[in-house]
């Protein structure tokens, strides 16, 4: 998606505001407005749905997609680490890294794999999402360390998909979670002042500083969002104009 | 049976007993256009509902037929007709006449629904007559077997030609027709339409070139028009309102009818009026139906068979009855609400009285005052025979796209031909060499710039000039997505317990929550859940709840109409009875302002709280006036900053500003002038998010998306892309795309409609403007502040604050009554029903 927070963000204007930091279980996240989650204290960097190869997928259906979006995704991912600085140690994909295996031709999957080697660690982690399981074994030169969701991380659950809200999911205990696969979007504000969707943070759970669940919007070129409506309950951060904004209860 | 002895007699004369058999004498114009037939001659015939054109068409081809003693073997005759529901009468119809003269040929129906067996042996046994629409006849093309198909194909005849006429799905048949005419040169078209303001463009649209003959029917009979008037008329009514507040006179007026449609303008206010009559009369529960685009087909086809067998009194329908569908013509037509276009009123009024002479009644139902002013506009064109001409579209590119691929599917094709086809029609006669070949870069490449597409494939260009599939499953992929009719992103509405009620766009339904109710298809709904495109409902316990909106649902008034509305309330005193309901409400106009006019422009100042208010009355249209507000509030926001507020109805356009506005008759000349009107409208308006509504739409057509296939869900959900998305990243990848250029110019004309705005300002350029300072908002002003506080606010608010409004506007206008304008006592805007 391209959005004014994406344009703004990649400038790359001088010392972007740090964005709000809030607790998910035992940790403290920084949530950037390129829509990552950073654990400052682990040096963890969270994405989430990148779908790389989705434009080749298509093309391949007779879709025309101009090709890029995929170089771009994995682009714009390493500005944000750029950006944070060295802090980051490991970055964490959480679920859907790749759109389907029709769309890894080959010179995707070397693109893919020097761009992995070139992030902190030489590495990524990834919680495979429903996407990377039907794509099949993926390219050993990546080297990926790959894990099932829900996947333990220091007392917190890193996963692709969230559970329904207000409903329990019996297959893990009540640790907080971070996860993907809705690729959340929001629209704030009413009637004609309603803005366009904005990617945004999702969650749910406990309180608005201290959401159980936190679910980060996509970070593909080439994926669309789901806008996801308020209601009691629902906390979001929006990404827009470089910043991430809490919204209200009632604003979205 | 004398089969021999029926040969031996003319054809001609057999169709004549046939006529007589039935007491029937042909109509001149019938004979003419056999004449025409046998002539071999095209043409478009105008005439309206239920004059026979069907027999008008058929009749010629039936003496020939006889005549030569053709028994068939293979297609003769395509009949394509805009709608299914037509297909299925105009196939019986059909099949009465071939059995009246014993002309032993089969008509059939090769529609979506036709079933595939059918479908498939109608590939290799054709019948003699083939009913169809242009999306149909589309797949026929695509198909290797078309060359035997269409073999002996000698008339196409094209029903409602006037409703394809306007769309793209006109533009679709004009490229199937310049290919069957390659094919067969001798290929008779003839064209039927109701009656058309520019019959000879219509003409040129069907043939592609000057020749053909127009020939019209018998003139309809008189068209009484009845305006059904309040006792009281609201004096400060606002647009938008669903004016129930004549329920009780349309239900007095229901009684006596033996049979009636009850015509609204949008699907919602169908829904709203049904739910309205059936409270008001319980014992009308059965006996009054719905009907409109949204709901089942099979419902539908209960309520038109309801009507011609006497068990319904009446059905409330949107245009989904415009067409002609061939049931029993009714007794009363009502229309509720603003007549929007002459030809509309027409054709509404002719579903009454299908003889001709006979006279067609129809009753206008005005939802607010202005409204009694446009029914007296459009009874007076009615009576002077003006009727809104119908342009048709050009330069689809979407829609060329999508044709080429369907034909070559069907078989390697030389790109030449193609092109030449396509400069055989109207649409596409001004086509460039250049942009022909972008157009085949875009189906061979998938765009100029887009040379990187290795894995595009679709069709291939060979060094022979041939184009040919890339891919062999290429065929069975294309064919679904054949047509230019989008699915709004509809969900298919269905009880818990499977009954299909019909659809709804996804965008209302995705507002509401499990449990949340609604109104649809003549019932309060529950919504229990969405899935797989979905919405399963129950009936819900509550009795109200709130009525989805569609999309399309604000026509805006045509040109000829909103003139002769300007030209209605310019009048110092409006000669017709109906006029006497207006006149307090002018006179209120007169006392704090004056009137719009055609010869001069009136400018109303106003100041409020909320800051300086203009009021201008270029009776464009509310579409014009949309693009003209933004233009202006743009180019006077260039100045100095300032924040200006625009709101709009059919009649004229507010611009509210926080920093004044302009103050001399100099400054507004420079506001409204020319100047480069399309490059301030595009910087004005969001034009990109119009070009991206647009967009949707040309995506589908020129398969820049992907289009589900039935039954294979799941496999497509890995190539789900929106349009939207895919014009973010042409925009950023590839700005210059085709299809991004045509969704730009089409948000111009048709979201903008950026030619009714340069006639209104170079109209302007000439009029004199009179500015008047008024105190509050007059009578004209009201309606089109509402429809912006309407647009802030949620429904509740808006309501009780523009009650709260007009009731003060109404005292105000009382305190300074001067005793003579003689309303009633009931003349307040407070009175509810």
């Amino acid at each position: 998606m391209i959005t004014a927070a994406d344009s703004q963000g990649d400038s790359g204007s001088p010392g972007p505001r740090e964005g709000p930091r809030i607790r998910v279980g035992t940790r403290t996240l920084l949530l950037d407005h390129s829509g990552a989650a950073i654990d400052p204290g682990s040096g963890r960097l969270f994405v989430a749905d990148l779908h790389l190869g989705k434009g080749g997928t298509l093309r391949r259906a007779g879709v025309p997609i101009p090709a890029g979006t995929s170089r771009e995704t994995m682009e714009r991912i390493s500005r944000t680490v750029a950006r944070v600085g060295g802090s980051v140690r490991e970055v964490w994909v959480l679920g859907d890294l790749v759109h389907a295996a029709a769309g890894l031709d080959e010179s995707l999957v070397g693109e893919v794999a020097e761009w992995i080697a070139g992030l902190p660690g030489g590495g990524l982690h990834l919680v495979r999402g429903n996407h990377d399981r039907s794509a099949g074994r993926l390219p050993a030169e990546w080297h990926l360390e790959a894990h099932d969701e829900p996947h333990l991380l220091d007392g917190l659950y890193a996963a692709h998909i969230p559970p329904e809200p207000g409903r329990p999911d019996p297959s893990v205990d009540d640790r907080a979670m971070l996860a993907g696969h809705l690729h959340p979007m929001v629209r704030a504000g009413r009637g004609r002042t309603r803005t366009r969707k904005m990617p945004a943070f999702v969650g749910w759970g406990g309180a608005m500083d201290r959401p159980r669940v936190l679910v980060l919007p996509a970070q593909g070129r080439m994926v669309d969002g789901a806008v996801i409506r308020g209601r009691p309950g629902l906390y979001a951060w929006v990404c827009a104009e470089g910043e991430v904004v809490a919204l209200a209860e009632g604003a979205w | 049976m004398s089969t021999e002895g029926a040969a031996a007699r003319g054809g001609a004369d057999r169709l004549e007993e046939w006529f007589a058999d039935r007491g029937w004498e042909p109509f001149e114009y019938q004979r003419r256009v056999w004449r025409a037939q046998r002539d071999r001659e095209s043409g478009l015939v105008q005439v309206p509902t239920g004059l026979g054109k069907t027999l008008a068409a058929i009749g010629g081809v039936v003496q020939d037929a006889l005549e030569r003693e053709d028994k068939g073997g293979g297609l003769r005759v395509l009949w394509v007709t805009p709608l299914r529901a037509l297909a299925r009468d105009t196939v019986r119809s059909l099949s009465e006449v071939l059995d009246g003269v014993e002309l032993p040929w089969r008509v059939e129906l090769r529609t979506g629904d036709t079933g595939s067996a059918r479908k498939k042996r109608q590939r290799t046994d054709p019948p003699e007559i083939l009913v169809t629409t242009p999306e149909s006849l589309g797949v026929l093309l695509s198909f290797p077997e078309r060359n035997e198909i269409f073999a002996a194909l000698d008339t196409v005849v094209v029903d409602e030609w006037h409703e394809l006429l306007g769309s793209k799905r006109g533009v679709l048949l004009e490229l199937e027709l310049a290919h069957l005419r390659r094919r067969r040169p001798d290929l008779v078209l003839r064209g039927l339409s109701a009656t058309l303001g520019n019959p000879t463009e219509a003409l040129r649209v069907l043939t592609g070139d000057d020749s053909g003959r127009i020939d019209s029917g018998p003139p309809a009979g008189e068209i009484e028009m009845d305006i059904l008037l309040p006792e009281d008329v609201l004096r400060f009514p606002w647009a938008g309102h669903i004016g129930l507040a004549l329920l009780d006179e349309v239900v007095d007026a229901l009684e006596p009818a033996e049979s009636a449609l009850v015509f609204t303008n949008t699907r919602a206010q169908a829904e709203l009026w049904h739910r309205a009559l059936v409270d008001a009369r319980p014992d009308w529960r059965e006996r009054i139906a719905l009907h409109h685009g949204s709901i089942a087909r099979a419902d539908r086809r209960r309520a038109e068979e309801g009507i011609a067998d006497g068990s319904l009194k009446a059905i409330v329908c949107t245009s989904s009855l415009d067409l002609g569908v061939d049931f029993q013509p009714v007794e009363r037509v009502f229309q509720i609400g603003s007549p929007k276009g002459i030809g509309r009123i027409l054709q509404r009024a002719g579903r009454s009285g299908h003889r001709p002479g006979a006279t067609r009644k129809l009753i206008g139902v005005p939802a607010h005052a202005f409204e009694i002013a446009e029914f007296v506009a459009a009874r007076r064109a009615v009576h002077s025979g003006e009727i809104e001409p119908r342009t048709s579209v050009r330069g689809a590119l979407d829609v060329l796209a999508q044709h080429v691929v369907t034909l070559t599917v069907g078989g390697a094709v030389a790109a030449d031909d193609l092109f030449q086809e396509a400069r055989s029609t109207w649409a596409f006669a001004d086509l460039d060499r250049s942009e022909w070949d972008r157009v085949i870069d875009f189906v061979t490449r998938g765009g100029e710039a887009l040379a990187a597409y290795d894995r595009y494939h679709r069709l291939v260009l060979g060094d022979d000039g041939v184009l040919r599939p890339a891919r062999s499953r290429l065929g069975r992929e294309h064919r679904p997505t054949i047509g230019t009719i989008t699915d709004d992103g509809a969900l298919e509405v269905r009880f818990m317990k499977g009954g299909r009620l019909g659809t709804i766009e996804e965008s209302f339904l995705g507002r509401l929550s499990p449990g949340d109710s609604f109104l649809f298809a003549g019932r309060v709904l529950e919504l229990v859940r969405i899935r797989d495109m979905r919405a399963y409902v129950r009936i819900a316990r509550k009795k109200s709840g709130p009525v989805p909106r569609w999309a399309g649902g604000r026509l805006p008034l045509s040109s000829h109409l909103a003139d002769a509305v300007a030209g209605v309330l310019e009048e110092e005193r409006i000669p017709e009875p109906e006029g006497r309901a207006l006149d307090a409400l002018l006179a209120v106009q007169d006392r704090w302002s004056g009137r719009p006019g055609r010869t001069h422009l009136l400018i109303e100042h106003t100041r409020s709280r909320e800051g300086d208010h203009a009021f201008l009355y270029p009776f464009l249209g509310r579409l014009g006036h949309e693009g003209l507000a933004m233009l202006l509030a743009w180019r006077w926001t260039q100045d100095s900053p300032r924040t200006v507020h625009v709101s709009m109805n059919d009649y004229g356009i507010e611009l509210l500003s926080d920093g004044g506005l302009p103050e001399n008759e100099a400054a507004w000349r420079h506001l409204l002038r020319r100047g480069d009107l399309e490059s301030d409208l595009v910087r004005a308006m969001n034009a990109g998010e119009l070009a991206r509504r647009r967009f949707r739409e040309i995506a589908r057509v020129a398969g820049l998306v992907h289009v589900g296939l039935p039954g294979r869900r799941k496999s497509a959900r890995n190539l789900q892309a929106s349009a939207g998305l895919v014009f973010d990243v042409l925009d950023r990848y590839d700005p210059e795309n085709l299809f991004l250029g045509q969704a730009r110019r089409e948000a111009l004309d048709m979201e903008l409609e950026v030619g009714r705005i340069a006639a209104g300002l170079e109209s302007m350029a000439d009029r004199a403007i009179r500015f008047r300072a008024t105190e509050r908002l007059t009578p004209l002003a009201f309606p089109i502040w509402a429809e912006r506080i309407q647009a802030q606010a949620s429904s509740e608010s808006w309501l009780e604050r523009v009650r709260r409004e007009s009731a003060k506007l109404e005292r105000a206008a009382g305190d300074r009554r001067t005793g003579t304008s003689g309303r009633g006592p009931a003349d307040g805007m407070s009175r509810s029903r």
